[in-house]
């Protein structure tokens, strides 16, 4: 017995990815470059994100709005962040898991978001998706190849390296 | 930031969900004024890479018909009919130099994707000269550009068999989570061997037969060997 599906991606879903790529194609880059080095490990990055976000077109409402601005910058980080741990697993180097990400910098004096805007970068993609862009543990965990369970772990880790590095930032 | 739970009570900042949630859209606009370094603004993309992204931009456009196979074949197969050309206008030219198969790892699936048109012979149809004992045809579809068998046997145990034209409109497709994949040959063609990682999910053999542009699939629980000795068996009939 034959099961058959189908899926139609809409024209407005064609659309929409179409003004994705060619408002945000050389910012991904430029974020993928910072972290990778290398301009061809930095493309590889910015196809995996590209190729992620034609997934999830549902998450992008508004094109030229600062929330997608945000979240392309971050699914783009999250891709970088994960070729950085094949090339590094592949050369039996450092731990990846205390890496920091693209440099941000939130407003001076805005005390818990700095705080986070300098833990390692899989904890800040962990507490933006899931405070910022309302992601469930699943979604996270699709993302991160990792069960709701321990994308609910993922979560007390970041909420404990927050803790220390408010801790840290008061101590110096 | 005040001490607001008893799970906190021991830490020196105490901090609950809608701190998390005010904190994280502050950072949230900090990340959307990130700006890309004028030398970043100047890269020219590589070709490798705008046939990737016109891949995703295709398959944005396709109409995806996935066939499960039941009972012992739990691993599902995508065939893919693509409704037009690909997509973005200024890597045409790209496009058009570029006449080749491009396989690409999607999250839950892979993809075999094919550019340029297939020139050559209509397929009338496919004999298969070796079946493991016990298996008959059941099933059998012919279509212009692509047909599919599917062969049972007295258990209901099942083997499935795609071919497909090679060319713009058509794509081959396996849903599968990145499972590792072995590079062989079948007779002196390219082939790729996925081994099915969960109880019951069966094993798949594409091949690609690039002198006549015909692409091949075979999926059932059977082992590489014997999929093999069937690949290599299958002759095509033209006409």
């Amino acid at each position: 017995m034959l099961i058959y599906l189908q899926m139609a991606g809409s024209d407005e879903d064609k659309r929409k990815f179409e003004q994705l790529y060619q408002k945000y194609r050389w910012l991904m880059f430029s974020v993928a470059n910072q972290i990778l080095e290398n301009t061809q490990d930095a493309e590889d990055a910015v196809h995996q994100a590209f190729l992620y976000i034609a997934e999830n077109l549902h998450k992008v409402q508004d094109i030229s709005g600062s929330k997608t601005r945000a979240y392309l910058v971050i699914i783009t980080e999250h891709k970088a962040i994960d070729i950085m741990r094949t090339n590094a697993a592949a050369t039996a180097t450092e731990s990846i898991d205390t890496l920091q990400g693209v440099e941000v910098h939130p407003p001076p004096g805005s005390g818990l978001a700095e705080a986070m805007a300098r833990i390692p970068a899989q904890y800040r993609e962990v507490l933006l998706l899931r405070f910022a862009y309302g992601y469930s543990t699943k979604e996270i965990g699709k993302l991160f190849g990792a069960s709701p369970q321990n994308v609910q772990r993922m979560i007390w880790r970041a909420k404990a390296a927050l803790q220390a590095r408010l801790e840290e930032d008061e101590a110096t | 930031m005040t001490d607001k739970s008893a799970e906190n009570s021991n830490m020196k900042f105490s901090f609950d969900d809608k701190d998390l949630w005010q904190a994280a859209l502050v950072l949230q606009e900090a990340f959307a004024e990130i700006q890309p370094t004028p030398v970043d603004l100047e890269h020219k993309f590589s070709e490798r890479f705008s046939e990737k992204i016109n891949a995703i931009a295709g398959r944005q456009k396709k109409l995806f018909t996935a066939r499960r196979v039941m009972k012992n074949i739990a691993a599902a197969i995508l065939a893919v009919l693509i409704g037009g050309g690909l997509w973005l206008g200024t890597d045409a030219q790209a496009q058009a130099e570029f006449k080749a198969w491009l396989r690409t790892e999607y999250e839950d699936s892979i993809l075999y994707e094919f550019f340029g048109k297939r020139e050559g012979d209509r397929i009338s149809g496919v004999d298969v000269g070796w079946l493991p004992e016990g298996y008959a045809e059941t099933k059998k579809l012919i279509r212009e550009r692509f047909g599919y068998y599917l062969f049972t046997n007295g258990s209901g145990e099942d083997i499935f068999f795609y071919y497909t034209y090679m060319d713009s409109d058509t794509a081959l497709g396996i849903l599968s989570d990145r499972s590792p994949y072995e590079k062989i040959r079948v007779n002196r063609a390219p082939a790729d061997f996925y081994m099915g990682m969960d109880e019951g999910e069966g094993n798949v053999l594409c091949w690609f037969d690039e002198e006549k542009g015909i692409a091949f699939e075979l999926n059932a629980a059977l082992e590489k060997q014997e999929l093999v000795k069937i690949a290599e068996s299958v002759a095509v009939r033209f006409g």
